[in-house]
């Protein structure tokens, strides 16, 4: 008999009319077999996190939950109350979430968070709470368990957060464990250690639940995987069929939005073909040169001796985990934060060097776009007002204003309707094309990209890359494009430096630093890279 | 920096505080158009010359603003606040002596108030239920109603139409419970509104469904998880409270005819007696500093990150 099995399931959150109900998921169904994984892929608003959540009980009060049947082994889960639930929650259904800092409560101790199923359950006598949670803690791959079981979880780096929150989840010994999203917000390296500790669970004979937005990550674990898109299943099979032989146009749509250094200088989204990109070998004309700089904060060492070289109409690639440095590096680019020695050169002329008050004329000629836009956008003003401000810094004649901004805003995709939406009114997507609207507005000579795409979905970040492609090929853009995801610098760069403690360890094309690694940390990052199985 | 660096730092700055208040006190005193003679003899005495001259003496109003303010500063750094023009006591004496009423009706009234709040926002966070609604409002009308006016009505339907508890006095619990229901009742709206709003927050949060999914009843998340997010805001408020209700008590003691720091300001600012009034404005000044570094040692044992943050 399968630990779970659903058939049918529907969740619909009720609206204040008939019509205004939304239907997360329809149709869906699935079994989880002991020692099996089944895997839940879809982007945002697929429905993928409602499921996870109905099936402990918890998918809120406007939620309602139906199925032809919805068996925890025997048991029919949809006449549950209450009571019955949480006795199910913790005991036979494990739940771990994604990592935040507030996963786990922050105002309390790691061994309180992880030894509250033991307690609540009443598994163990109240003295052995704590040598079983010593246990737990060890067994997921912590160490010191007996220094940490006393800590917080802000002191702790997100591989062990989400470590402790698979050690709480496990404590009560459920049959199943549903995961959702449990390697989003970790670094390639972090992530493929928490699949592989994931993959232990399943060894044991638990059933597993993966819940994901990343088709490469689940296709280590999975033995089945379902695409959900709008709540309704479009793929449904082994990995094998889904990978080798998609039957939706989504799948297939979804699989060549993944970037890697085979997509580069092609099209992810499909809908702009492109001719291939003519990397024309033009004689290196170098914007912006950076040599020997440094950067301590107290004892640390965050940028230490790095030297690189961006040429005209190139994007350089910078990729590190997180706490390489690379956030600091790019600051020190924007001249948000001065090195400590080492200079930067922007078109010959002196940048770092510069006192501020010589350097803010200049900053224009600088521009970032950040990963979080909506965070970064004042959210009381209109795409008018944001963009409108950067032409209104390099003091363009206020006549031709309105028709600029048309201008740049046509250039990234987006047209008049959008002119006088506000930040919130926006889709994630729609606001990364007004952050870059917004940084070419100035003309600069240099746009960094700050892990540009790293909250967005995998179609809207194969838009948002083909989108900066094109400005690359029509501008001339000259970037450097910081990013964690292995996949996303192969596809956009002309060259690549990998960081790692602050230093620059490896520089060169992308095809030879990613395909053969020379250094130790490169090979670890392309090693943990979470592949898809297709030729 | 560790914790004892901190405190030192905040005893100093506290200091700080206190001394501008002490002088702030001192320049007003000095551009008071009133005569402290006249105030010493009483408005309608006619003083001669001499006795004016003896009385400047006496109270060293003779000498120069600077050495006036340094005697000033050093009686009050020997915790001599100065004798009552009124009452020719020294005004530490006369804070004393009030001072036992007016501290237990407070700590009565914001112990009250909390445990309200706390009882009402557990109850009622992060749903939307007839009960909420209920609560907004009685915390609406408890914001927006004058402590005075609670007190009239409580007085006169458990004290007058049904004599429970007694009109005035300060002899028993009995005669508290009205006074305390009156302040706590004024602070507790507020409370109220400010620590459901943050549990409101603590229930969102993927902690609340990450300690559901351990099969923890509603009741638990609430109590072993939110409640204690709602604490740290909860604690500004009822220390601020707390300061405020101390020196600022008057009506609801004048209402219930109890004794306390209330009534004294009152006669010393009708009186100008002004000793008086710098010794309370002092004194309430220290009760602040005090409980603002009490409460800032009690927020890094609620909240762990604050600990870490300074270390």
């Amino acid at each position: 008999m399968a630990l779970l099995d659903v058939k049918n399931l529907s969740i619909r959150f009720a609206g204040r009319s008939a019509a205004e109900d939304v239907h997360a998921v329809r149709g869906l169904s699935f079994a989880v077999e002991a020692g099996q994984c089944v895997a839940i892929v879809g982007e945002s608003g697929s429905g993928k996190s409602a499921t996870a959540r109905a099936l402990v009980g918890l998918a809120g009060p406007n939620a309602l939950v139906e199925a032809d049947h919805l068996l925890l082994g025997a048991t029919n889960l949809l006449a549950f109350g209450p009571r019955d639930w949480r006795a199910v929650r913790g005991r036979q259904i494990g739940f771990v979430l994604q990592d935040a800092l507030v996963s786990l409560d922050p105002l309390r101790t790691i061994g309180a968070e992880v030894g509250e199923t033991l307690r609540e359950h009443r598994l163990v006598p109240r003295t052995g709470i704590k040598p079983r949670v010593l246990e737990l803690l060890a067994s997921v791959g912590i160490p010191d368990p007996a220094q940490r079981h006393d800590q917080y979880a802000h002191q702790l780096s997100g591989g062990l957060r989400q470590r402790a929150l698979i050690a709480s989840a496990i404590s009560g010994e459920p049959g199943i464990i549903i995961a959702d999203e449990p390697t989003t917000a970790l670094d390639v390296i972090v992530q493929a250690q928490i699949l592989r500790l994931l993959s232990e669970l399943k060894a044991d004979g638990r059933g597993l639940i993966l819940i994901s937005h990343d088709l490469a990550v689940v296709s280590r674990l999975a033995d089945h995987i379902i695409v959900l898109r709008h709540g309704e299943v479009v793929e449904d099979g082994t990995p094998e069929a889904v990978f080798q032989r998609p039957q939706a146009d989504y799948t297939k749509a979804l699989l060549a939005a993944i970037p890697s250094g085979r997509t580069r200088g092609q099209s992810l989204s499909g809908d702009a073909p492109r001719s291939a990109a003519a990397s024309a070998a033009k004689a290196a004309q170098p914007v912006l040169v950076a040599s020997g700089l440094n950067k301590q904060f107290g004892q640390r060492h965050v940028v230490n001796d790095v030297s690189f070289t961006i040429n005209k109409g190139e994007t350089v690639g910078l990729v590190g985990a997180s706490g390489s440095g690379k956030t600091t590096l790019a600051r020190i680019v924007l001249g948000l934060e001065r090195p400590q020695s080492g200079t930067i050169t922007l078109n010959g002329a002196p940048w770092s060097a510069l006192p501020e008050h010589r350097r803010r004329p200049l900053r224009p000629r600088v521009q970032l776009v950040a990963q979080d836009p909506l965070g970064s956008f004042d959210p009381r003003h209109r795409v008018i007002d944001i963009v409108g401000e950067a032409l209104e810094i390099i003091d363009f004649p206020a006549a031709g204003r309105r028709a600029e901004i048309l201008r740049l805003l046509a250039s990234v995709g987006l047209d008049a309707v959008h002119l006088l939406r506000r930040p919130r009114e926006l889709s994630g997507g729609q606001r990364q094309r007004v952050a870059i609207a917004r940084a070419l507005a100035t003309r600069p000579s240099v746009l960094i990209c700050d892990e540009p795409v790293s909250a967005l979905d995998v179609s809207t970040q194969a838009q948002v890359l083909d989108l900066l492609a094109g400005l690359k090929r029509d501008l001339e853009l000259t970037m450097l494009f910081v990013s964690h995801d292995l996949g996303v610098i192969q596809h956009v760069s002309d060259r690549v430096l990998v960081m790692n403690d602050g230093r620059i360890v490896e520089e060169g094309l992308p095809d030879i630093v990613l395909e053969q690694p020379r250094h130790p940390y490169t090979k670890a990052l392309v090693e943990a890279l979470p592949r898809l199985p297709v030729g | 920096m560790t914790i004892a660096r901190e405190l030192f730092v905040r005893i100093l700055a506290g200091a700080a505080v206190l001394w501008a208040a002490a002088s702030l006190a001192f320049i007003v005193l000095q551009m008071l158009p009133s005569d402290p003679v006249q105030v010493i003899y009483g408005a309608d005495a006619t003083v001669t010359p001499e006795m004016r001259d003896l009385i400047r003496a006496e109270y060293g109003l003779d000498r120069p603003i600077w050495e006036q303010y340094g005697q000033f500063v050093g009686r009050i750094l020997q915790g001599d606040l100065g004798t009552s023009y009124q009452q020719r006591r020294s005004v530490v004496s006369i804070i004393g002596s009030e001072l036992g009423s007016t501290i237990t009706l407070a700590v009565s009234a914001t112990i009250f108030a909390l445990t309200l709040a706390v009882f009402a926002s557990v109850t009622t966070a992060g749903r939307r239920s007839h009960v909420r609604s209920l609560m907004s409002a009685i915390e609406l009308l408890s914001i927006s109603t004058p402590a005075f006016w609670i007190g009239l009505l409580l007085l006169t339907f458990l004290s007058f139409q049904w004599p429970i508890f007694p009109v005035m006095g300060d002899n028993s619990w009995r005669s508290m419970v009205l006074p305390v229901t009156t302040l706590g009742l004024a602070i507790f709206g507020t409370l109220s509104q400010v620590m459901r709003a943050e549990m409101d927050l603590a229930l969102e949060q993927p902690f609340a469904l990450t300690a559901r999914t351990r099969g923890l009843s509603e009741w638990s998340v609430r109590w072993r998880h939110a409640l204690r997010h709602a604490l740290i805001p909860g604690l500004t408020i009822s220390a601020e409270m707390f300061g405020s209700l101390l020196a600022g008590a008057i009506i609801t003691e004048r209402v219930f005819g109890r004794p306390g720091l209330g009534r004294i300001t009152l006669q010393a600012v009708t009186n100008q007696d002004i000793p008086v009034v710098v010794g309370v404005v002092l004194f309430v000044a220290a009760i602040f500093v005090t409980t603002n570094i009490a409460v800032d040692l009690l927020y890094r044992l609620i909240d762990p990150r604050l600990r870490s943050a300074t270390a």
